[in-house]
């Protein structure tokens, strides 16, 4: 992976496409896990948020897609306000998730998982969509497209939850822990394979606790700490950074 | 000749336990509960059923089955939409949800009993008593009804799960709602249709079982051997639940001569804990 | 003054004499008005207030019964409460009921206690009177005399060499099976086998497979309706040929609704039929019920109208005996010898059951015809 290319996408000039605006939110009334986070993933930026467990990195993706209510704050995506908006719609909008875990649907085949991607896509479409794109993308899914999602292995399933994401046509990719439990050499794959979507075009918000390789595709970064953001700037620069070093890469 | 009446006369029974049993099935898949109204949202189907036959005297019984079945599919859309969604929202426990399906379940037996009295109904039509003649063997005429309804269902549920948008998220939001839900399926919707879908089932197999025997309010006891039925299959195993009440109405009818038929009724759980004891997932269970 | 004086002394007089004409005895009903069991309530409920109706002009002379209904829905708690109540707030002189054999267990208990007699119409159950209440009679014979009765019938009337017992696995089921295979076995009726089938059961395939196996002269059956109607069809689905008697299932339009055409033929026992009966009280009755209703009588219905006939014969023998007390008229309720009742000449022996004909009916284009009035 060559730096230079990744500083090279992070033009300040870009469209806002996602902007976080001092959000709290929490599972139980009146215990905020994240408060008053303030981010921005601007069109075809790779932005990481890195974290340790707790940090509240997934309550801030849940509510992202909506899952979690947002207690007081902003969110805007595509200057429209996502404050209330069902998951449904916010799919529709363009915003797709690879949630922590991946979670395929392990009774359904990997065909029918990525159908299930386009979902929010059907109208007019019967569930025989076409998948070119994803097998394209993993050949291995298309070996395996009849066969059901909870048989395929941990790396297998990361890419289906991948492609599935990729099915509903999105504008920005909210990738949770893609790395977790996952063998290095298939990291490096997963990894590989953010970064040709975001050559692509694809705006990406990675979430990771894995810094070297997150911190390596990323354009920008930020650091949650205890539900708020402690640090945040161009990713080389947090790369450089020595209490990153110490506390997230391991030097 | 005797052995093959009480067989068939096994499988036909094993028809009616199947189709409540994938009711149970679909609606733990769905909203991870033990639904004990399904035995009385069949027999609910089974009034509804009387009273379309008695209020539209000359509609052919092809036509009863689907009739009943979606207007209890209604009535089941109704009870879960204003019962249950609400309590799981509330996140009940599950002793909660069973007891309050248990109480659903009283309540329409007690309404049945005010809607339609307390005294057993007969299908006054001529499939009530008529016996065909197969290959010489006496057959009651509403068997074929049942074998072909079962088919159909199967295949039409099997259509439903595989190709279309509808029955595959129901199934994605069956295994996993909040990842359907970012995908854009309404998991309440998803879970109500479902609910609806078994309530439907039900009435299908109420009204088909109606003509073996009677339409009366406490015709939902019969849910408890589906019960069996499913969890013997593997609860939430749709192939599973078909097989699982094939297994009892046939044991039942088969093992009631062989060993003795004053412990018939007792047969359906000895099987069901029998295979358990076997395997413990159930027929179609998988490891783990 | 003295007008005052006289006037009152008039008034006080007046009531005196009127009172010494005509007296309204409150007399208590219950048995189930409501819920599954409320044919039994009702119908004998309509019989007794038909009976009302006559005694009410005249058979008492001036006095009168006033008739207080309660509804136990068949449950043996609501019936012991309901006559506890007639008998404290009422102060009924005596009590018609039960309809079923639980609720009149229940009731027996209360009125032991306050000294008020008793007269069940139809409840059965032999237990009954064994409890030792001296308050308790009933009209219906007991079950243990249904079962004798049948089994008799089977072997003397139709010439029976054996029979297939199946009995509901219950405590109405199975002391019937006992005393009819006890009595089987006293007069040589050979039983080919006995079967005890689970109240829920609505698949008798099995069952009736054993006993077309065991080939008997009958099949008897100790059960509800709903189980002969089923029994009945799944016979005639395995073609089974087999004269069977369904006991008092026959007189109940449910049991032929269930077995449909299989119900022809098959026997039964039953309390009353109309027009079994050719004394002048059963033809009366039949008569005035049909001018009225423009229908026979109910089994039940019969069993009501006897029930408040035999009480007021007694009130009426209390009467002119020294007066209407309630140990009077339990003593003469005792007393009670060929009485000419619409179902029969009932007579009361000492444990309080009753001696009455018993029509044994068969049902033949679809209607149910006597077959022989068993005594």
């Amino acid at each position: 992976m060559n730096p230079s290319s990744a500083g090279d996408r992070s033009e300040i000039d870009r469209p806002k496409l996602l902007q976080v605006c001092q959000i709290h939110v929490s599972y139980v009334a009146g215990v905020d896990v994240v408060h008053g986070v303030s981010l921005d993933v601007n069109l075809g930026e790779v932005v990481c948020l890195l974290g340790r467990n707790g940090a509240g990195k997934t309550t801030l993706i849940k509510a992202l897609c909506g899952l979690l209510p947002v207690n007081s704050g902003q969110l805007t995506f595509d200057g429209t306000s996502l404050l209330g908006v069902r998951p449904a719609e916010i799919v529709a909008a363009g915003i797709a998730v690879v949630p922590e875990g991946r979670r395929v649907f392990s009774n359904l085949t990997v065909a029918e998982n990525l159908a299930m991607g386009a979902y929010s896509r059907r109208n007019g479409l019967g569930p025989s969509w076409r998948f070119d794109r994803a097998y394209d993308l993993f050949p291995r899914l298309a070996e395996r497209r009849t066969q059901l999602a909870g048989t395929l292995s941990g790396g297998e399933q990361q890419m289906l939850a991948m492609a599935r994401a990729l099915m509903a046509q999105p504008r920005l990719l909210l990738l949770d822990e893609p790395s977790m439990g996952l063998a290095p050499l298939l990291i490096n794959l997963i990894f590989d394979t953010i970064n040709r979507l975001a050559m692509n075009g694809m705006t990406v918000l990675l979430v990771e606790q894995n810094a070297t390789a997150a911190l390596d595709i990323a354009d920008r970064a930020y650091v949650l700490e205890r539900g708020t953001i402690v640090k945040s700037g161009l990713a080389g620069s947090l790369e450089r950074d020595s209490e990153i070093q110490r506390s997230y890469l391991g030097v | 000749m005797n052995f093959s009446l009480q067989l068939l006369s096994g499988l036909a029974v094993g028809c009616i336990y199947s189709l409540v049993a994938v009711g149970f099935s679909m609606v733990y898949r769905a909203m991870g509960l033990v639904n004990f109204a399904q035995g009385d949202l069949m027999m609910i189907g089974a009034f509804i059923g009387y009273s379309i036959i008695v209020n539209l005297p000359g509609l052919p019984f092809w036509l009863v089955v689907p009739l009943a079945a979606a207007i209890t599919a209604c009535l089941g859309y109704a009870v879960a939409q204003s019962a249950l969604w609400p309590a799981m929202q509330r996140g009940a426990s599950q002793t909660y949800l069973v007891l309050l399906t248990l109480g659903i379940g009283i309540i329409l037996s007690n309404g049945a009993r005010l809607v339609w009295g307390a005294n057993p109904l007969v299908y006054p039509i001529p499939l009530t008593h008529e016996t065909l003649r197969i290959w010489d063997y006496p057959v009651p005429a509403v068997y074929p009804f049942i074998a072909l309804t079962m088919v159909a269902l199967i295949a039409g549920l099997n259509v439903l799960f595989t190709r279309t948008w509808i029955g595959l998220s129901l199934r994605a939001a069956a295994d996993d709602a909040q990842t359907a839900s970012v995908m854009g399926v309404n998991h309440r919707l998803a879970s109500a249709i479902s609910f609806a879908l078994a309530a439907g089932i039900g009435a299908a197999a109420g009204v088909l079982y109606a003509p073996i025997t009677f339409v009366s309010a406490d015709m939902g006891m019969i849910g408890i051997k589906a019960f069996a039925a499913a969890v013997l299959g593997s609860l939430g195993s749709i192939p599973g639940s078909v097989i699982g009440g094939f297994v009892i109405g046939i044991g039942e009818t088969l093992g009631g001569q062989l060993v003795s038929s004053e412990y018939q009724d007792s047969l359906a759980f000895l099987l069901m804990i029998g295979i358990l004891l076997i395997k413990p997932t159930g027929l179609m269970g998988r490891k783990g | 003054m003295i007008l005052t004086r006289a006037s009152l002394a008039a008034t006080v007089l007046l009531s005196f004499a009127s009172s010494a004409m005509a007296k309204d005895f409150p007399v208590g009903f219950f048995g189930p008005l409501s819920g599954p069991a409320a044919a039994y309530g009702s119908e004998s409920l309509s019989g007794a207030q038909f009976a009302l109706e006559e005694i009410n002009a005249g058979y008492l002379g001036a006095d009168k019964i006033k008739l207080i209904p309660a509804d136990d829905t068949a449950s043996p708690g609501v019936a012991a409460q309901a006559v506890q109540r007639m008998i404290d707030v009422d102060d009924v002189v005596a009590v018609v009921g039960g309809s079923t054999s639980a609720g009149t267990a229940a009731a027996i208990e209360v009125t032991k206690e306050a000294k008020v007699p008793q007269l069940s119409p139809l409840a059965v159950d032999s237990a009954l009177t064994q409890a030792r209440n001296p308050w308790f009679a009933r009209i219906a014979q007991s079950s243990t005399a249904w079962a004798e009765r049948t089994a008799e019938w089977l072997k003397n009337n139709k010439g029976a060499r054996s029979a297939y017992l199946l009995a509901r696995n219950d405590n109405f089921g199975v002391p019937l099976a006992e005393a009819f295979e006890r009595k089987a076995k006293e007069i040589g009726l050979e039983l080919k086998g006995r079967i005890a089938y689970e109240p829920s059961s609505r698949e008798f395939k099995p069952t009736l497979a054993s006993v077309a196996s065991a080939n008997p002269d009958y099949l008897v059956l100790w059960g509800y309706y709903t189980e002969a109607g089923l029994m009945a069809k799944q016979m005639a689905e395995m073609q089974i040929k087999l004269p069977f008697y369904v006991g008092s299932a026959i007189g109940i339009d449910q049991f032929r609704d269930i077995a449909g055409p299989a119900a022809e033929g098959t026997y039964g026992l039953l309390y009353y039929l109309a027009g079994s009966i050719e004394t002048d009280a059963g033809k009366h009755f039949v008569q005035k019920w049909n001018e009225r209703y423009h229908r026979a009588p109910t089994q039940y219905e019969g069993m009501g109208y006897d029930a408040m006939y035999v009480l007021a014969g007694a009130m009426k023998r209390a009467a002119a005996s020294g007066g209407v007390t309630k140990q009077k008229i339990r003593d003469e309720i005792f007393s009670t010898r060929e009485f000419q009742g619409a179902t029969g000449p009932i007579t009361i022996l000492p444990n309080g059951d009753a001696e009455r004909p018993l029509p044994m009916a068969e049902l033949v284009g679809g209607k149910v015809k006597l077959d022989t009035l068993l005594h």
